[in-house]
């Protein structure tokens, strides 16, 4: 078969403008497309961390620039606003951790659930246990949380896991980056 | 020539709608893969055109591929920008589906021209199929479920034709 030189090099052009012209509109359109992708959101279930609601809805609301509040949505039971699920990036040991912090309009956290990690398998991990997740449950959102390696002896304290105080200290910073939020943006209706 | 015409648009289109069978869980995904199948196929045999006699005969379909992989990428770009819930759907189907359904055509129908017509006919065929096979399964998916399942949708497409093929009396094939 004869190879013909001009055409195969026309051939790679047309593929080479082809390239081009499809990395352009995926630039283009890239920002809008990022919009469209709610990412994790699905997979949540809010009924688990905020007892009561069944459905979760976008909201009207400014997030921080900063990246540390990744997604806020509305919790509803009937078109009933009973919370708040506040998506937030925290910076662990050796991961980035995200996590969901489910708030109840009364200002209680009603449940957290770390969404994904990348921490020390056998000690960070224990972060995404439901016995340390579970810690954080029913306290108020009227002031920040403290990690305590002891037994926790006031409301606003939480234990710490031995061997892995960067990880949770993290998780407790990433609830009270959602607690701050909250109080700032959120608190008594929008 | 028209006879033999006919018959090869009907062997090219049932290819074309086996292939696309997979998008027909309801109407609006079957209309829609038909639609953006009609696009890529027609606008790539309208640039085919501009090389189908200058370029040597057995790199045409080389070409060819460039111009749906190329259209096939621009549509899947476009859907998730604008159409989010059809990529909710149908996912990374969309774009295999596309271009696999538009080489299967160029194959079977073995059509070296890249004529417009042919690509016009299967095009509006094949939309209406996947449309008639779409309301079909999702009518009836609201009572049995397995009529989502995989096999129904060649059982549906296999009654249909029997259909057509009684209603104008004669083969379908």
């Amino acid at each position: 078969m004869k190879i013909d030189a001009k055409w195969t090099l026309i051939l790679v052009a047309l593929v080479i403008v082809c390239s081009i012209a499809t990395g352009g509109i995926y630039v283009a359109l890239e920002d809008k497309i990022a919009e469209n992708d709610f990412g994790d959101g699905d997979d949540i279930d809010i009924s688990t961390l905020l007892p009561g609601a069944t459905d979760l809805k976008k909201i009207d609301i400014d997030i921080p620039e900063d990246g540390s509040i990744r997604d806020v949505q509305g919790a509803y039971e009937n078109n009933e606003l009973k919370g708040y699920l506040i998506k937030t990036d925290t910076e662990g040991a050796y991961s980035t951790i995200s996590l969901a912090v489910a708030i109840t309009t009364e200002g209680t956290i009603s449940g957290i659930e770390v969404l994904s990690h990348n921490e020390t398998e056998g000690l960070g991990d224990e972060i995404a246990d439901e016995e340390f997740t579970n810690r954080f449950k029913d306290k108020t959102a009227d002031s920040l949380l403290k990690l305590v390696e002891e037994d926790t002896s006031a409301d606003d304290e939480i234990q710490g896991l031995s061997g892995a105080t960067i990880s949770a200290q993290a998780v407790v910073d990433g609830v009270n980056t959602a607690v701050e939020f909250y109080n700032e943006q959120l608190k008594g209706g929008n | 020539m028209s006879k033999n015409n006919g018959k090869k648009i009907s062997a090219t289109l049932l290819a074309a709608i086996c292939t696309g069978l997979v998008a027909t869980t309801s109407l609006r995904t079957g209309l829609s893969i038909g639609i953006a199948v009609s696009i890529v196929l027609i606008l790539t045999n309208l640039i085919m055109n501009i090389f189908k006699d200058r370029a040597p005969s057995n790199m045409l379909i080389l070409f060819y591929m460039v111009l749906v992989a190329f259209l096939t990428s621009i549509i899947y770009i476009i859907t998730q920008a604008y159409l989010p819930e059809l990529i909710a759907e149908l996912g990374v189907y969309m774009p295999i589906l596309i271009f696999s359904v538009c080489i299967i055509v160029q194959i079977v129908s073995g059509e070296e021209n890249y004529s417009i017509n042919i690509a016009l006919k299967t095009s509006i065929g094949f939309i209406l199929a996947l449309g008639v096979i779409g309301i079909v399964r999702e009518v009836l998916g609201k009572n049995y479920t397995a009529m989502l399942e995989a096999p129904a949708a060649f059982l549906t497409a296999g009654i249909l034709l029997a259909i057509a093929s009684g209603i104008f009396n004669k083969k379908a094939i």
